[in-house]
């Protein structure tokens, strides 16, 4: 099981980040067994008697009506979902403790979201953004508009500081029809600014996924001796020692994580942590799984 | 107060590692990080800990230097300034410890002297304690204050004479550095037996050192009487000639012992002539020497029949005198001679006459010289020679050549000479070496491998003029020893078999070159011979307190034992010792891979002549005016004693910077770890 797992680092040894994207998606489709179209609305498959433990909410009403029984409708993948992919750019992205930076990795996700929307012809779309909005294109199924949008997403370069607010903005007056929403980002913001920007998109009606991706070292740094560290943003320095980081660090991001995890729920949104030595193929699984859970 | 304060202008130099430590704190190396937001809390606190540390290390980078910079300005100290009087004075005892201070009681009086300088020195003054033989001045004490005189009495109770000699020439040129500056004015009380032989052959030598006054503590005897055995020499095969030395007529009946090998072989009644006249001496085998201060006598023994080999004679006086030191003469005999075989064109060549007057001058060892020409070399006739002298290798047949090259393969050793027919002759004396045409332009010797046991002594090679020579070129495995001009050798020392041969590559021959005519011709061919024969240049005679080569060298180690039996070399220093110097009378034994050798060691005859100085040479002695001071602050009159922290500064900042190292690399270390493992 472990070999067909893809480290971060060997999909970077690969040249063309589609091929990438196509590795990952159809190793953990395959890996699965299970129909390709694990897509992102819902379609009719089946129903079933209702179990206890089952949502209400699937519950068909119609079919209660008329046969006085209570089944639960089953969904599968539906096609024309637009899938609109939310990619921070912004300096700390560009950081990494190893050969794959997070921006990469972020970058990895990005295609192969792209590619798993493309393959069951949902349109997709790109925004690029750090300060505020760097770069954007429209959600589109057209042919040969993956081709572009990866190349898009390949060329995204880190930027400069993070600004939430900011750019939500100007995503809101991008996004007129619902989707899925997937926003990758390392989220070094105040959760209660990440809950106001993500909150208008909840509301109106898109399915936000967020995607924190972070390195090891800022999960957990392991420094033997005491260093002066750079703020990649603001070019602040300190210098640290590594009994400073165990006592206050790990608490403070421990913290700052469960606070992030609270606020995305309480707008709606679903939020896993990503690590950038994460194999690509398990975090998808884990995307899918997560999805799958949830319906 | 600083010796040399323009050093104080290295100060300066603290600039440097504070602008170092400014420039290492606004660079400092920096690791990039996504973001502090959880980390700013502490940043304060680790911030001064890092400021600390490296105020540490510029702490002590300062400290060193300004401790290096005190140290060469040399400052001075006067850390007993309230207790020193302004008329102190150092009382530098020099107590001779030579060889003729065993004679009678006088070391008994030395004691008494030193106590009555002690007795008369004022409070404030202090006292220094030198013993003086031979090459060595040892500060027993140095600048005591006078409360620990006890300490002085004590050391000086323990001391006993040596059996070396003194030079007061050497005792007062060397007075300086053994005389620690600064120090206060100086009376150095010479507490000696005033002995007219221990003068040095510069009177000027005598001059004494800087703000230094002498004062003389004669504990001599007003007419010492000494017997002493003088010389011994073997004037032929079976007699020997031992010559007594008196200072005054004797008043003992005694005898000359000779003893040979621990067994005594003969003896014989001294008698010295009575001073007043010239009176035929007593006895069998006596004769007298011209009447003066010191009269000899010589006594010859006759019929001495010894085996060959070296032996061990000691020449003694039976019964001993008050002063026994100088009744025993130990000298080595070598009873054998080796053989040397001269082969030249003739009895009457030059260059016959020429090896044989160099080979005859050699003494030690003796050697007999055979003389044959070059027709009549026969394999016999090389049987038993301890060295084969050539004077022309072109001159001999080929049945000669033959012989000579089993000779020397089989062990021997030969000297010869090249000239311009050595070309042709096929011995292996001469494989490998091609022998070029004569060249006939002028040239002289440019390398001379000094070193060689052959050239250490024979002088100066660059000299001797050379009208032609041969081109030659030497071998691979050959040594080349001397060579010309043009780099063609003129030396060789090659290795053949077991045998050795010296390849002289020019004949003696006037018209060729002026070796033969040069004076170090002689040495140069008694070297050769003796090194030939296995007899290297190490001395078989020595004196006492005087270095001695010991023959030993890092390839060939070895050991020697002094007369009671003990090693003289420590084991670590076995191998590499080229050289010692014995400290008593007697035979030691040097025992190498080259095999067991002796060295006779007796104590100087001139510790033997307990004659004082005369009083006009005394008193020109105190006549001649100290040295001029070279350093400005040798001698202060009147002011306190200064001592100079130099040293200890050095030493502490050797100390600090080993210290800045440690720190220094524990910073080095921090930059180094510092990175990500994760």
């Amino acid at each position: 099981m472990t070999l067909r797992l893809l480290p971060p680092a060997t999909l970077a040894a690969l040249a063309s980040l589609e091929l990438i994207a196509r590795t990952a998606v159809e190793g953990v489709l395959t890996g699965m067994h299970r129909s390709p179209h694990f897509g992102f609305s819902q379609e009719f498959k089946e129903y079933r008697a209702y179990a206890e433990g089952d949502d209400p909410r699937h519950i068909d009403w119609n079919v209660y009506a008329r046969t006085d029984r209570t089944y639960i409708k089953r969904f599968e993948g539906e096609t024309n979902t637009r899938l609109m992919l939310l990619l921070d750019a912004s300096a700390s992205m560009g950081y990494g403790s190893h050969s794959v930076s997070k921006l990469q990795y972020a970058k990895f996700l990005a295609a192969a979201f792209a590619y798993l929307a493309s393959r069951q012809q949902d349109p997709v779309g790109l925004i690029v953004f750090d300060e505020k909005i760097r770069e954007h294109r429209p959600a589109t199924s057209r042919s040969g508009g993956l081709h572009s949008l990866i190349h898009a997403i390949d060329n995204v370069q880190p930027g400069g500081g993070t600004d939430l607010a900011a750019s939500f903005r100007g995503v809101r007056e991008h996004l007129r029809k619902r989707g899925l929403v997937v926003v990758i980002s390392d989220l070094y913001c105040d959760p209660e600014l990440m809950t106001r920007a993500v909150q208008p998109l909840a509301y109106h009606g898109h399915d936000v996924m967020i995607f924190q991706v972070l390195d090891p070292a800022e999960i957990k740094p392991q420094w033997t001796e005491s260093l002066v560290l750079e703020d990649v943003e603001t070019q602040q320095a300190f210098n640290v020692s590594p009994d400073d980081i165990a006592k206050h660090y790990q608490p403070r991001l421990a913290a700052h994580l469960e606070s992030l995890r609270i606020a995305a729920a309480k707008v709606g949104a679903q939020q896993m942590l990503v690590s950038t030595d994460e194999p690509l193929d398990q975090a998808l699984r884990r995307y899918i799984l997560f999805r799958q859970r949830r319906a | 107060m600083f010796l040399a304060p323009a050093m104080l202008a290295g100060l300066l130099a603290i600039a440097v590692p504070i602008w170092l430590h400014r420039l290492a704190k606004a660079n400092p190396t920096r690791h990039p990080f996504a973001s502090l937001m959880f980390l700013q809390a502490s940043e304060t606190q680790r911030t001064a800990r890092r400021t600390l540390r490296y105020w540490l290390l510029l702490a002590l980078r300062v400290a060193f230097l300004v401790l290096l910079v005190l140290a060469f300005a040399g400052p001075l100290l006067s850390p007993d300034a309230a207790s020193i009087a302004p008329d102190a004075r150092l009382h530098a005892i020099v107590v001779d410890r030579s060889l003729s201070m065993n004679y009678g009681d006088r070391w008994r009086r030395v004691q008494g002297t030193v106590d009555t300088v002690v007795a008369e020195a004022r409070p404030g003054d202090q006292l220094t304690l030198v013993a003086a033989s031979g090459r060595r001045f040892e500060v027993l004490h140095d600048r005591l204050p006078l409360r620990d005189a006890g300490v002085l009495r004590a050391t000086l109770q323990k001391l006993e004479p040596s059996e070396e000699r003194l030079d007061y020439g050497l005792l007062m040129t060397t007075a300086s550095s053994w005389l620690t500056t600064p120090r206060l004015p100086t009376r150095l009380h010479l507490v000696t037996d005033m002995q007219q032989s221990a003068s040095p052959l510069r009177f000027a030598d005598l001059q004494p050192p800087a703000a230094t006054q002498i004062h003389f503590h004669d504990v001599g005897d007003v007419s010492p009487a000494n017997t002493f055995i003088a010389a011994m020499n073997f004037t032929g095969d079976a007699s020997a000639a031992v010559k007594i030395g008196a200072t005054a007529q004797p008043t003992l009946q005694q005898s000359v012992v000779l003893n040979v090998d621990g067994k005594e072989v003969a003896r014989k009644p001294v008698e010295f002539p009575p001073r007043a006249g010239h009176a035929p001496l007593q006895g069998e085998g006596v004769s007298a020497t011209p009447d003066n201060a010191t009269r000899e006598v010589e006594v010859q023994f006759t019929g001495l029949a010894l085996a060959d080999g070296a032996h061990r004679v000691i020449a003694s006086l039976a019964p001993g005198d008050g002063f026994a030191a100088d009744d025993r003469l130990f000298t080595l005999l070598e009873q054998s001679r080796p053989r040397v075989l001269l082969v030249s064109r003739g009895s009457n060549s030059d260059e016959a006459a020429y090896f044989t007057a160099a080979i005859g001058s050699l003494t030690s060892p003796r050697l007999s010289i055979e003389q044959q020409p070059a027709e009549a070399l026969t394999g016999r006739r090389l049987n038993g020679a301890a060295l084969v002298v050539e004077a022309d290798v072109s001159t001999l047949t080929s049945e000669a050549l033959l012989a000579l090259d089993e000779y020397v393969a089989g062990g021997g050793s030969v000297l010869m000479t090249l000239a311009s027919g050595s070309a042709a002759r096929q011995t292996r004396l001469l494989a490998g070496l091609r022998i070029g045409e004569v060249v006939t332009a002028a040239t002289r010797i440019t390398q001379v491998q000094a070193s060689h046991p052959v050239l250490r002594d024979s002088g100066d090679w660059h000299r001797i003029r050379f009208f032609r020579h041969l081109r030659v070129m030497a071998a691979a495995d050959d040594k080349v020893l001397v060579a010309l001009e043009d780099g063609s050798p003129l030396l060789i020392e090659r290795q053949i078999g077991a045998g050795r041969v010296l390849l002289l590559a020019a004949p003696l021959d006037r018209t060729w070159n002026d070796l033969a005519i040069h004076p170090l011709f002689i040495r140069f061919i008694a070297d050769a011979a003796r090194y030939l024969i296995g007899q290297n240049a190490a001395r078989s005679e020595a004196l006492v307190g005087a270095p001695v080569l010991t023959g030993l060298t890092a390839d060939a180690g070895g050991q020697i034992f002094d007369p009671s039996g003990k090693r003289v070399l420590a084991l670590a220093a076995a191998t590499p010792a080229d050289r010692f110097v014995p400290t008593q009378a007697g035979f030691y034994e040097v025992r190498s891979n080259a095999g067991q050798r002796w060295i006779a060691v007796n104590v100087d005859r001139r510790e033997s002549l307990l004659d004082r100085m005369p009083m006009a040479v005394l008193q020109r002695w105190l006549a001649l005016r100290p040295q001029a001071s070279a350093v400005a602050s040798e001698v202060t009159p009147g002011l306190p004693l200064q001592r100079s922290l130099g040293y200890p500064l050095l030493l502490l900042a050797a100390l600090l910077c080993l210290a800045e190292l440690l720190v220094a690399n524990h910073y080095l270390g921090v930059r180094r770890d510092a990175r990500v493992t994760s």
